[in-house]
């Protein structure tokens, strides 16, 4: 085993836990303002993914100008279906206990999927990269898939303008404060519903745009949004569940310990993110960057 | 009247906590409710807010009909409400905070601005770039009615704000709230500490188990042993 070879596992696996962190960090935005865990998460991303697939077969094949287009048209459908779904939905077990939550949105789950499996079918789908980003680069000498490096830089991209958004705006205090006193909040003046539609739109935004990215790097089915929320879940009680910061750590270590326990142990590896989380759980239940709750 | 509560009957739940509970505040006056621990104070200022929407009666606030508004459209129409526990927003920066509080009113000149905020509370400024999390009570309790002022209130509704604080901030307070009657503001105060209350307001209610069992002048209340005997323990 190279050198080279360890760099391009690694390029590779952190490239994977960008992409996972898109989609995380959506889940624990959502979980941090709504207190609901969304389930249906990972069929949202998949949901963005196909639609990505049937837009761009409307679309000049392998143009970057259809690139851009899905990048700028399927996150905001998956973020205006989300504005359906919590209106409709969620809006109504904001205050129910956890097991009717879990409930509603496993339901969804299986509804979505099954949507999905009626309107695409279940073969495999894939959306041709855009020639720029279709070859390889040289990096040290390696020749990397010049999409994977590109989804590399999408991450830190997303992760700065969220934490720009949180940390910098009005709109991003008032995310944080519904976090801790929805009630305080509301008796200040900010309709807090909206807050929470917001917020969700945003979160599935996040999905969708993880949905597009994934629809050119490998081929989409209709296991990859069970396959994308369990990961999800890894990751952020690995993170801590509603920290944007945890959600990148999380994603980065379950991104590159996946691809990197691939060498050894084979398909072995899937057991990877099951194994940090219980290592996590027993060591600091409240995940890394997140605080026991109150 | 800018706030009349007319006859409000109140639940948590099955319990029945408010009882025909029926109060007036005037402009600029400053109105104390008084009473002890769990006596229903904090409910009717809720009720009043909206957070606990009553079941029967009415709150009217400036001649309109408010009665089971949500709150944030109650906070909107100019009612400014300071929670008993302070609600700091612990992740905001003390300047965050201040920002959540100001809100878009419609037309009005504001009143309030951070800088005007700052000069009332000079400890703020200093503090600006501080967590909420990371403050003593007496600078949260200056925070969470300076959060409040941002929304540029008409009324003021301050929650047991002495509670918990030591008597040098309650000192303190207690001119934060002269100054503010002086500037004209409309302060509705819920209290236990008598010798607080009745030195900053100009008229006082009682309520004792959901009810209201006085009203009147501080002077009148003061001459009357027997009712500050009975439910005030004095």
């Amino acid at each position: 085993m190279t050198k080279e070879y360890l760099l391009f596992m690694l390029i590779n696996g952190l490239s994977e836990g960008m992409l996972l962190f898109i989609i995380a960090s959506g889940l624990s935005l959502v979980f941090g303002v709504l207190r609901v865990i969304n389930f249906a998460h990972g069929s949202l991303y998949m949901i963005g993914a196909f639609v990505a697939y049937s837009l761009s077969t409307l679309l000049t094949t392998g143009s970057l100008m259809s690139f851009l287009v899905l990048l700028l048209v399927v996150p905001p459908v998956i973020a205006v279906l989300g504005f359906f779904l919590e209106v409709t939905l969620f809006r109504r077990v904001y205050r129910e206990e956890h097991l009717l939550q879990l409930l509603l949105t496993y339901a969804l789950v299986l509804i979505l999927d099954d949507v999905v499996r009626v309107i695409w079918g279940g073969d495999p789908r894939n959306v041709a990269r855009p020639e720029l980003l279709a070859g390889s680069v040289d990096i040290l000498g390696l020749a990397l898939p010049t999409y994977n490096v590109f989804i590399l830089g999408v991450g830190p991209v997303v992760a700065i303008g969220l934490w720009l958004l949180l940390y910098r705006t009005r709109s991003g205090n008032i995310i944080r404060a519904a976090v801790s006193y929805p009630d305080t909040l509301g008796a200040l003046g900010v309709n807090v519903s909206w807050v929470m539609t917001a917020t969700f739109m945003l979160g599935c935004w996040l999905a969708g745009l993880g949905g597009v990215l994934v629809a050119s790097l490998a081929s989409i089915d209709l296991g990859i949004g069970m396959q994308k929320i369990i990961e999800c879940f890894a990751v952020v009680v690995i993170g801590g569940l509603g920290s944007v910061g945890g959600a990148l750590l999380g994603s980065l270590i379950i991104g590159t310990g996946i691809t990197f326990f691939q060498l050894p142990f084979g398909r072995w590896a899937l057991i990877f993110p099951y194994l940090m989380m219980a290592v996590v759980l027993i060591v600091r239940p409240w995940g890394l960057f997140g605080r026991p709750e109150r | 009247m800018l706030l009349q509560v007319q006859g409000i009957n109140t639940y948590y739940g099955l319990s029945h906590v408010l009882f025909d509970v029926s109060l007036e505040v005037d402009r600029g006056e400053v109105v104390v409710l008084l009473g002890r621990n769990g006596a229903g104070k904090t409910t009717t200022m809720r009720s009043i807010m909206g957070l606990t929407a009553p079941k029967e009666g009415k709150v009217l606030f400036n001649g309109r009909d408010v009665t089971g508004l949500v709150p944030y459209k109650v906070a909107r129409l100019g009612m400014g409400f300071v929670p008993e526990d302070r609600r700091i927003f612990p992740d905001l920066t003390v300047a965050a905070n201040l920002d959540v509080g100001h809100k878009e009113t419609s037309g009005k000149p504001k009143q309030w601005t951070v800088e005007r905020v700052y000069e009332f509370f000079p400890r703020l400024k200093e503090l600006s770039k501080r967590r909420g999390g990371y403050l003593s009570g007496g600078e949260q309790q200056m925070l969470t009615i300076a959060r409040t002022l941002m929304g540029d209130p008409d009324l003021l509704l301050l929650d047991e704000p002495s509670e918990g604080l030591a008597p040098i901030i309650v000192k303190v307070l207690g001119e934060f709230i002269d100054v503010m009657k002086k500037e004209g503001m409309t302060i509705l105060l819920s209290e236990q500490n008598v010798k607080f209350s009745l030195k900053h307001s100009d008229r006082a209610y009682i309520v004792d188990n959901g009810h209201i069992k006085y009203q009147g002048t501080i002077s009148d209340l003061e001459k009357d042993e027997e009712i500050k005997k009975r439910y005030l323990a004095v």
